[in-house]
């Protein structure tokens, strides 16, 4: 019916897509992948091919990257398990039908998101400061809870991380939410509340399973934010990570690695990592949310 | 009859504390960036002596003295961003049509190739990318920015586009072929015209992601005054690290390109967003 300019046609269209994809992007990738088996410190000289010896060096010797590691889980665990449950909580709440100002509410939740990660990290720094800052002044002082060193003492230097994360990401999630709420036709919740269900149980038996897709998506996209974090605690406390390196994250870590040492075969064996981790967690997110929707 | 008002009444009653929650929820949230904007308004003497309170008079000085060095990073970002979301609304509109309504061979196979590697961190290729631009000969040009944010979005722009497209129902093309239009005139005066919510989505999650990019300018840009907005604000962090209103005003006026863009388009671009990538 076309003729031959058909057939040529769509792969002509898509070319320019196909050629910034593969030159910026896939070509990276598989580079990476090549780069990762090598021994390459300066931008200039020579790889030296020694096989899986940087993974083997990551695992076994590298206790910085086992940290990085162990500092970044961490805040995806908090991610998940703090922000999310708070991001539906406050969906549900948005949902209301009774609810005035929705779309101010809206727009006031999602400017954190907005706002650059270097002005972020310094209203974080006054608001986690030892003595003036705005928790310990504000909040535990009238508690009559001693100070918190948030980013002067190893422990506290995650919490105080996932505590910003929750501020700039809480938001944004809830609106996610919201739209899946949308598409929930309100008969459902009607029918089942006339049944004798209580609030509780049509949350638990209607609202939730209808969520899953956007609940698959809330966490793909919060594992993968996790695992990218950089410039937030980057200026919170140092591309170092602060004390005893506890708020250094996986791609702070490999910046560090690969910018400010050179090493780019070990740093880009550091990304194959990360994404291989990123790859299998979301598989198995994925997987578990489908595993729920059997039963 | 009764009853269901009667549960109406008690819903609206249950009401009450969830609206307390969620202001307390909105005072949490805006209480930092009311801060930056209180202390925007201070001397450093002010400042020290009250750290969270707005204490008079107000120095708008620091607006000026801050806009100064800062118009220069927003207009860099500007540029930067503006360029990319160009190529990228048109890159990604000619492909997801495409992908989403011609028929030919390797179609789902090319298309599930590159969606995989949306998975890709992007600081994956950190270092094979620099390398890769550095012999392009592009550090230290708006060329490094542009070119790699272009390829990196293209992939979730181009899913996005092309689920609008196959949305869109047969018939409205089909009635465009009758009056024999050809495929380019049913692309640009059918297609784009219908498509231009979700072109303004993915306009904006470009804005979003190019604009507080840190790293990879980071990485590419050297010269002051080729920075981008978020990289500049580091550097405006480190010249003006003791003068804190000053410091702050800055933040505040490179906070309003953003804020101004979402406050038009927000719901806009929360709907394009979820309707492409959710329901795909």
């Amino acid at each position: 019916m076309f003729g031959r300019g058909r057939k040529i046609a769509p792969y002509l269209f898509i070319s320019p897509f196909f050629i910034g994809y593969a030159i910026f992007f896939l070509y990276p990738v598989i580079q990476s992948l090549q780069l990762s088996f090598y021994r390459q410190v300066g931008l200039n000289k020579a790889p030296r091919f020694i096989g899986f010896d940087n993974y083997v060096r990551l695992v076994t010797k590298d206790d910085l990257f086992i940290k990085a590691l162990t500092n970044t889980t961490y805040y995806a665990l908090g991610s998940i398990l703090i922000i999310v449950p708070l991001a539906l909580l406050l969906a549900l709440i948005l949902h209301s039908p009774k609810l005035r100002l929705r779309e101010f509410f809206r727009f006031l939740y999602f400017t954190p998101n907005i706002t650059a990660g270097v002005v972020v990290g310094i209203i974080f720094g006054l608001v986690f400061e030892e003595q003036y800052g705005l928790i310990n002044n504000l909040l535990l002082a009238p508690l009559g809870i001693d100070n918190v060193r948030w980013l002067r003492e190893a422990r506290w230097v995650m919490p105080a991380v996932i505590l910003l994360g929750a501020w700039k990401w809480t938001g944004i999630n809830a609106i996610y939410f919201m739209v899946g709420l949308q598409n929930i036709p309100p008969e459902l919740k009607e029918a089942a509340r006339v049944d004798g269900a209580t609030r509780w149980q049509v949350f638990w038996h209607v609202t939730l399973p209808l969520l899953r897709p956007i609940l698959a998506f809330v966490l793909t996209i919060a594992i993968i934010g996790s695992y990218n974090l950089f410039a937030e605690p980057a200026i919170l406390v140092g591309l170092e990570g602060g004390p005893n390196n506890a708020g250094m994250t996986m791609t702070m870590y490999l910046y560090t690695r690969g910018f400010r040492e050179l090493k780019m075969g070990y740093a880009s064996a550091i990304g194959y990592s990360l994404a291989v981790i990123i790859l299998v967690l979301s598989v198995v997110q994925l997987v578990l949310i489908r595993a729920f929707r059997e039963d | 009859m009764a009853s269901l008002n009667r549960k109406r009444i008690r819903l609206g009653n249950h009401d009450l504390p969830f609206q307390l929650v969620l202001l307390a929820f909105g005072i949490v949230t805006f209480f930092p960036l009311v801060l930056v904007i209180i202390t925007s308004f201070k001397s450093n003497t002010q400042f020290y002596h009250n750290f969270w309170l707005p204490e008079l008079p107000l120095h708008f000085g620091n607006y000026s003295s801050a806009l100064r060095i800062i118009w220069r990073y927003i207009v860099n970002s500007v540029l930067y961003s503006g360029s990319t979301i160009c190529l990228i609304a048109m890159i990604a509109s000619v492909a997801g049509y495409v992908f989403a309504r011609f028929i030919f061979p390797f179609k789902t196979a090319l298309f599930l190739g590159f969606i995989t590697l949306i998975m890709v961190p992007g600081v994956l290729t950190l270092a094979p990318r620099f390398v890769l631009v550095r012999d392009l000969g592009l550090v230290n040009t708006p060329g490094a920015l542009i070119s790699v944010w272009v390829s990196g979005g293209l992939v979730l722009s181009t899913w996005l586009m092309r689920s609008y497209f196959e949305s869109l129902p047969q018939e409205l093309f089909d009635a465009a072929y009758v009056d024999g239009a050809a495929e380019w005139q049913v692309f640009i005066y059918v297609s784009v015209p219908l498509a231009r919510p979700m072109i303004a989505t993915v306009a904006m999650t470009t804005l979003i992601s190019t604009w507080n990019d840190l790293i990879w300018p980071l990485v590419t840009i050297t010269d002051k005054d080729k920075m981008p907005l978020a990289m500049g604000l580091m550097q405006f962090s480190s010249d003006f690290e003791t003068d804190w209103g000053t410091l702050f005003a800055g933040y505040v006026i490179s906070s309003i390109p953003l804020l101004c863009v979402f406050a038009v388009a927000m719901r806009q671009f929360i709907s394009g967003l979820t309707s492409g990538s959710i329901k795909a």
